[in-house]
């Protein structure tokens, strides 16, 4: 059952980026990047990472999709049709993405590989939970182990904590990162006055 | 649903968003196609957050394993992408007040 | 004789030594970067006074060596010293040693010789020069060259060895090349200076070759070695005589002999130095006098005792020193330049040198004769000082009349008397005539070859000593006795007879000359003062002999004693010095003077001698139809197809390469992506990253 809404899950995903990629209105477009938002956000929930989703709905979704919008909104008419690629960009486009592809596909068949190989000795003898958990995802489609889940809870402790092992100076500069892209985003935006007069 | 089926889903998802960064001539179109790639990283993030596998060849990964690290540094990446996300758009927005136009094309300042 | 050069470095001869060649140096450092283009005057006296302390510098250096060397012979007796030396640059060779080129400040007589004359003669050429050059604009231009040309002849006199000769050589060649272009706007002057640069680079090209040969064979670049006899013989005993079918000491020496051979301007290298008289007359009395084509001898007197090893050699030596004596003597006396006539009287007394030098070794085999060799040192000595002070007196001339040529000249006497007594004086001198100082070199070189036996080579010698008197007569009496000179007449116009327009315009020109040009007292003076050792460095002769006869003790030992015996030979080079002259008062002193000129250009022979046997004519033939067709041509061709063909080929694949590269410099932010994310995946893949 999992599965099956994963594979679905992921059909519509790569559909929608397909819409994304191709569509020749922009506004149909944005549509499409909306719906793969959406679809990462349900994936993030079905690998038990609400956090994640939470924040993918909220700051992609509510943030950064809003935004998106209103710049198509003020640079554009909205039922304007762009034109396509020409064929020389078009085979440019598919060269680089299928090397891209190719690329990561051979990686992930080695890393399958070497992962299986790795742990099929281990497979026999061990009692660990988490080496079982990796061993199950590695060698069959076997589902949520509890090692591999994060819970809210403790992603906001982490994120707080100020030991060796936690995440507080990056949250820290993370805030000071987005206002000062805040502050460089007006200062792009907003109309020169000066310069017009 | 293992790893390697949703590493290949990001692989995919990110094949499509370089073919559309390659080939949209809209800036904003182009932006989008960015989006997708970066989506393709968060779930990989994610993921190897979910199942584990990094560090794949050694024998002792499973200590080294931490799930929430994966899922901060996917919360890191989004509010990185939501920073650069802020800036380009509001470059998009100079340049169309600048030159009327979003083509990619006609940006070629750097030609040599 | 290694052991015997001991070093004075670190003593007050060290220090003077460095001055010596620091001084001119800076001179032309101040002259050249900075007071040149602010003030002419102060440019001259500069130099002046820096070459006025060189020469101090030099006068206290010869008394250093005086007492610390040549007064005591016990401990060095090769009268051989270094002041300094330093190590330029070292190869390590593969047989372990190493050799090396070095920096040195030779003393032995002979240096010390040329270093009081060098400085002595610059300084009153600079002297002389703040005079001439007065009104010229550019002479800001001339004093810091001239100070370069003193500073190289200095460091090519002093050189311990043969790379700091071949260096300085080279620098001497350089800044007379600038000095004889010095008036770049006269396209003769630009010729001249290229020709002689030409000239004297392609002798130069052999001469380093010839380095080149007998420092890798003898291992060692520095004089005491070369000049020892075990260098010859291991010259003479190269593997390599075999291979090249000649002895390899003949061909060394011949080789470094041709650099002597152009800078000297032997027969038939002699063409480039009449038409250096281009340059201001300073210059030309700098160069025929004490420095450029003295050059020449000194390296062959410097390696005398390895040129005596080399018979072959030496005999070329002699023969081409002997030939251009007698042939520059003969056309000496149907030249019509004032200073030509001086060039050719140079290239013959430097035939003189150069022959006595290879009169060294007695016909009859034997060991070599310092005695030849003492005596052409000694003619350097004297004929520097009264050819210098012709030189200079002709300068005086042509600045009273504005004319070099002889035709317009006459009757001068009156008008500038210090320079007639002086110009008497330095005739004297050339033509040989007791007690003047170039009797006694002559008698010298005379004797020299009587005694080893060159029998024809002493007769072709006292040839050219009676025609020196002859020609020197001729230019004395034309110039100052006579019907007055008429200034501004061109030459076209000499062979017309005089008539009263042109003389009355010879006396208003008198008048002139008499106001402005006339014997400046800083022209004048140096004349005068060179005047002095014109007379009196005959009586030198005896120190010569003590001192620069036991110079290559080593080598030369036989019973010449030098001066004696031969009783016949002074009142016979007297009675023909004096019957030339007494032809000259005859043909051009007593009669008028236009018939003989007149005369003098017309047909067979005379011709041939006043067109200097058509040897520039040759040389144009020769590179016109020779050089051109069969040598350049070919080249050209090559040059232009094969050469240029394959830099057009070259510059086409980078031109394509650029062009390809161009295409990827698009601007199109898009294609540099794509192209960055697949370097980026290519070096993710094969980039090491174990990916």
């Amino acid at each position: 059952m999992r599965d099956l809404f994963f594979y679905g899950l992921s059909a519509a995903l790569l559909g929608m980026a397909v819409i994304t990629v191709l569509a020749r209105n922009l506004f149909r477009a944005a549509l499409g990047l909306l719906g793969v938002l959406v679809g990462t956000a349900a994936l993030f929930l079905l690998l038990q990472a609400e956090m994640v989703a939470l924040v993918q709905v909220m700051v992609y979704i509510g943030g950064i999709m809003i935004f998106v919008l209103y710049a198509v909104l003020l640079t554009s008419e909205l039922g304007g049709k762009m034109p396509g690629p020409s064929p020389l960009k078009w085979v440019f486009g598919l060269a680089v993405a299928g090397t891209a592809l190719a690329f990561l596909v051979d990686l992930v068949h080695k890393a399958h590989c070497t992962l299986a190989a790795s742990l099929m000795p281990a497979a026999d003898g061990a009692n660990d939970a988490a080496t079982g958990a990796v061993n199950a995802a590695a060698s069959s489609g076997a589902t949520a182990v509890s090692g591999g889940v994060a819970s809210m809870h403790s992603l906001g402790l982490r994120l707080l904590d100020a030991g060796p092992n936690g995440f507080l100076v990056p949250f820290e500069l993370i805030s000071v990162l987005l206002l000062a892209a805040m502050v460089g985003a007006i200062a792009l935006a907003r109309h020169d006055t000066r310069e017009g007069a | 649903m293992n790893l390697t089926a949703c590493l290949l889903l990001s692989a995919c998802l990110f094949a499509i968003g370089a073919y559309g960064l390659m080939t949209r001539r809209n800036f904003i179109a182009a932006l989008m196609s960015l989006e997708l790639m970066v989506n393709a990283a968060l779930i990989n993030f994610v993921a190897f957050a979910r199942f584990g596998g990094g560090g794949a060849g050694a024998a002792g990964l499973n200590s080294a394993h931490d799930a929430e690290a994966g899922s901060l540094f996917a919360l890191f990446a989004v509010a990185v992408t939501a920073a650069e996300m802020a800036l380009a758009l509001a470059i998009v927005i100079a340049v169309n007040r600048q030159r009327g136009n979003l083509d990619i094309r006609e940006l070629d300042g750097m030609h040599g | 004789m290694g052991n015997l050069q001991v070093s004075l470095a670190g003593g007050a001869t060290g220090h003077l030594a460095c001055g010596i060649l620091a001084l001119p140096f800076l001179s032309f450092l101040i002259n050249g970067l900075w007071l040149g283009r602010k003030s002419r005057t102060a440019s001259g006296l500069a130099a002046t006074f820096l070459m006025g302390a060189t020469l101090v510098l030099a006068v206290l250096l010869a008394w250093q060596y005086w007492t610390l060397v040549l007064g005591n012979p016990a401990s060095f007796p090769g009268r051989t010293a270094l002041a300094w030396e330093h190590t330029w640059m070292t190869f390590p060779l593969e047989s372990g040693g190493a050799f090396s080129a070095s920096f040195g400040f030779l003393l032995d007589p002979i240096s010390v010789m040329m270093v009081l004359v060098i400085t002595f003669i610059s300084f009153l050429v600079n002297v002389y020069s703040i005079g001439y050059m007065h009104d010229d604009k550019s002479a800001g231009r001339f004093f810091p060259t001239l100070s370069l040309f003193s500073f190289s002849m200095l460091g090519l006199v002093v050189a311990a060895n043969l790379a700091q000769t071949f260096f300085f050589w080279e620098l001497v060649g350089v800044s007379s090349y600038l000095l004889i272009g010095f008036w770049y706007h006269k396209p003769s002057a630009v010729a001249a200076s290229k020709k002689a640069f030409i000239v004297t680079r392609f002798a130069d090209a052999f001469f380093l070759v010839g380095v080149i040969l007998v420092a890798v064979q003898v291992g060692s670049l520095d004089f005491s070695a070369l000049n020892a006899p075990a260098a010859a013989e291991s010259l003479r005993n190269s593997p390599w005589a075999a291979w090249f079918g000649v002895n390899i000491l003949t061909l060394g020496t011949l080789l470094i002999y041709m650099g002597a051979w152009g800078k000297s301007a032997m027969f038939p290298f002699h063409v480039w130095l009449p038409d250096a008289m281009e340059g201001p007359t300073p210059v030309s009395s700098l160069i025929h006098s004490a420095t450029m084509v003295v050059a020449g001898i000194y390296l062959t007197a410097r390696l005398f005792p390895l040129f005596a090893a080399a018979e072959y050699t030496l005999r070329i030596v002699e023969v081409t020193g002997v030939f251009t004596a007698l042939f520059a003597a003969i056309i000496a006396c149907r030249q019509t330049d004032l200073k030509r006539i001086l060039a050719y009287s140079t290239l013959s007394q430097l035939g003189y040198m150069m022959f006595s030098l290879g009169a060294g070794l007695p016909a009859a085999g034997g060991a070599p004769d310092s005695a030849a060799f003492t005596a052409s040192m000694f003619h350097i000595f004297t004929h520097a000082f009264f050819k210098c002070m012709l030189f200079l007196s002709a300068g005086v001339i042509i600045h009273a009349v504005h004319s070099n040529d002889i035709r317009d000249t006459g009757g001068l006497r009156r008008i500038l008397p210090r320079t007639y007594w002086a110009t008497l004086v330095g005739c004297l001198a050339l033509a040989g005539v007791f007690p003047f100082a170039g009797f006694f070199s002559k008698e010298e070189i005379l004797h020299a070859a009587w005694e080893n036996g060159h029998y024809i080579a002493f007769f072709a010698a006292l040839a050219t000593g009676a025609l020196t008197a002859f020609y020197m007569s001729r230019y004395f009496f034309l110039v100052f006795h006579g019907p007055r000179f008429s200034a501004g007449r061109s030459h076209q116009d000499s062979h017309a007879p005089a008539s009263a327009s042109a003389h009355s315009d010879g006396h208003a020109a008198d008048g002139a000359a008499g106001q402005s040009a006339k014997e400046m007292p800083s022209m004048v003076w140096p004349i005068l003062i060179l005047a002095v050792p014109s007379v009196i460095a005959g009586f030198a002769k005896n120190f010569f002999i003590a001192h620069v006869l036991p110079m290559y003790a080593v080598i030369a030992e036989n019973g010449s004693e030098a001066g004696s015996g031969l009783p016949w030979l002074s009142p016979l080079a007297t009675v023909l010095a004096v019957s030339s002259i007494a032809l000259g008062w005859a043909w051009y002193g007593r009669k008028g003077r236009k018939s003989i000129l007149g005369a003098e250009q017309e047909t067979g022979l005379a011709k041939i001698v006043a067109n200097k046997f058509y040897i520039d004519e040759g040389y144009r033939f020769l590179v016109r139809n020779v050089g051109n067709r069969l040598v350049a041509a070919p080249i050209t061709w090559f040059e232009r197809t094969v050469v240029n063909g394959a830099f057009d080929a070259v510059t086409a694949v980078i031109r394509g390469a650029a062009w390809v590269q161009s295409m990827v410099q698009s601007g199109q932010v898009q294609a540099y992506i794509g192209i960055a994310l697949v370097g980026l995946l290519i070096l993710a893949r094969w980039g090491g990253l174990g990916l």
